[in-house]
């Protein structure tokens, strides 16, 4: 394992792309945070539930796991660049004729995705907890509600197999970058079309809005129990231990269909 | 002597093209083994199928009597097609990665080593994509040789080079096979091949022609290079006499082949009975060039 880490670290630590999504990332991240709680403060008061504070524990997990998910896909992207780059300079078929197997390639991209996740959950922990701390006045700790931190990892590990599925299923990365970015308009195109047609549950199981429902909007119960009050045709939000068994079930099948490929295909 | 290869029946179809039928070869140890043949021959799905890129659809090879295995590879240096490498990495960062994958030790030593020996040391932190094609190619054999394997695999390791470049890369892989090494080399390059192989084998529409030493193909038979007035009537007597084979034209004359040992003068006298007048008639020395087109043409 170490020396697959090494290996995908001397190839990304001078990879420009990454510098600058990472740098984006951790710059926007938190004005992010800021930007979304004020919005919900200023033009959702309505929906706000009594004592809601966005920027202290335990809302604030909540609110940094949303504001964080949007640069999922900008991670994404970074997955679909570092995987398609392989291809594009067919260097993983020149570290298989060097001695290394398909399976031991597809671990070290995953170890590199798994990193991600852990760095970017880290650093989305470590911003919600700074606002949390500046900001908490009640007898709130930092542990509560700290479950978000948790499926925002397992969110950021979804996206990232989708992401390798498909760089490996186009490899180039131009078309697999536009098809990356599409699966979330035609999915959501798709599951709103379906919704309004009564099949709410459907589109709940669909894998990029189960995705992204492991971090909601973080007053989205309160809006969709204000909706059902009015009889509205409201969303269907899965239980999150049902959420997470269907995300992690997407998860396996996009890596797993993807070692399949590279197994089976020529390089 | 030991086996380093053995391939036996391998098969591979691109949809409805048979790319091999049933390839066996053998390359044992210190041979320079080159595979010959006009393109489309089915070289380069080979090299791939022993090198672990291209699955074949049958058939089995072996490497060092040890089977498949992937951990074969690590003691096996290849260049396949084009050099790959991170075009935003310097050679010794690209190097660095070949060492982890090989599990290699002293990687620091090796790669300075390798560098000077391709004469790349100089530029050894000028990023990849900055390189002439002549470099990229020798940084492929730096990598090749980082961990001093006892075999080498080289698919057209001269394409695109100029003369001096392809009298360099040539000079290298003799120095290494000075070492013993085992080499392997595809390429339609006839006259490297002539220059640097000690067996060859000849493949045709995905099939083994024939696989000999280069010696043994070299003087299979005699050629001559004959001349008349009228090329044109020469050309049909020659399809006439069941010894003679035309081999190409080599103009104002043309190349013929002689079975056995027939001496020139009955050559002249076959022709002359045919009523065609030679005015050039030489012994043409042969190259790996007119014998393989002889064997391919036939």
């Amino acid at each position: 394992m170490k020396q697959l880490l090494t290996i995908e670290f001397i190839k990304l630590r001078k990879l420009k792309s990454l510098q600058i999504i990472f740098l984006i990332y951790a710059v926007i991240s938190p004005v992010a945070i800021y930007t979304i709680s004020k919005f919900i403060t200023n033009f959702m008061t309505f929906f706000l539930p009594k004592d809601y504070s966005p920027f202290a524990f335990p809302d604030v997990w909540a609110v940094a796991t949303y504001s964080a998910s949007y640069f999922n896909i900008l991670m994404g992207v970074l997955a679909v660049i570092i995987i398609s780059n392989e291809y594009t300079y067919k260097t993983l078929r020149q570290h298989v004729i060097d001695g290394l197997s398909i399976k031991k390639a597809i671990l070290g991209k995953f170890l590199v995705l798994l990193s991600f996740s852990i760095i970017i959950t880290l650093y989305t922990f470590l911003t919600g907890l700074l606002f949390g701390l500046a900001n908490t006045t009640t007898e709130s700790t930092f542990m509560s509600g700290i479950d978000s931190i948790g499926l925002y990892f397992i969110q950021t590990m979804c996206y990232f197999s989708f992401a390798f599925f498909i760089a490996v299923l186009v490899k180039r990365t131009a078309v697999s970058i536009t098809l990356f970015i599409l699966s979330f308009i035609t999915e959501t195109i798709i599951g709103i079309s379906i919704s309004l047609g009564g099949f709410q549950t459907f589109y709940a199981y669909m894998p990029m809005n189960a995705f992204s429902k492991l971090t909601p909007f973080p007053i989205l119960k309160e809006m969709i129990a204000a909706g059902q009050e009015r009889n509205g045709n409201v969303p269907v939000i899965l239980d999150t231990p049902i959420n997470i068994a269907v995300c992690l079930a997407y998860m396996l099948v996009f890596f797993l269909i993807a070692y399949f490929t590279l197994k089976k295909r020529d390089l | 002597m030991n086996e380093i290869l053995k391939t036996e029946e391998i098969r591979k179809s691109y949809k409805k093209v048979e790319a091999l039928k049933g390839l066996s070869i053998t390359v044992q140890e210190g041979q320079i083994y080159g595979i010959l043949g006009p393109n489309g021959s089915g070289k380069t799905t080979t090299l791939g199928i022993i090198l672990g890129v291209i699955q074949s659809d049958g058939g089995s090879f072996s490497w060092f009597g040890k089977g498949e295995l992937d951990v074969n590879r690590k003691n096996i240096g290849a260049l396949l097609e084009t050099p790959n490498f991170y075009p935003y990495l310097n050679a010794i960062d690209n190097l660095k990665i070949v060492a982890e994958i090989k599990s290699l030790d002293n990687i620091q030593e090796r790669i300075e080593k390798v560098l000077k020996r391709v004469d790349l040391w100089k530029r050894k932190k000028a990023n990849f994509k900055t390189y002439s094609l002549g470099m990229k190619q020798r940084l492929a054999i730096a990598s090749a040789i980082l961990a001093d394997p006892d075999v080498l695999v080289l698919d057209e390791p001269t394409n695109g080079l100029d003369p001096q470049g392809i009298a360099e890369i040539r000079s290298l892989i003799l120095d290494i096979a000075a070492e013993g090494k085992t080499i392997i080399i595809a390429s339609h390059i006839l006259d490297e091949i002539e220059k640097m192989c000690t067996h060859v084998a000849i493949l045709k529409d995905g099939e083994l022609i024939t696989e000999a030493t280069l010696d043994e193909i070299m003087i299979q038979d005699k050629v001559l290079c004959i001349g008349s007035d009228n090329i044109e009537e020469l050309k049909f007597a020659i399809t006439e006499i069941p010894a003679l084979k035309f081999l190409q034209d080599l103009a104002p004359n043309i190349l013929v082949s002689v079975d056995g040992d027939i001496p020139n003068a009955l050559v002249n006298k076959m022709l002359a009975e045919k009523g065609v007048y030679l005015n050039t008639l030489m012994l043409y020395r042969k190259n790996l060039e007119s014998t393989f087109l002889e064997i391919v043409n036939s």
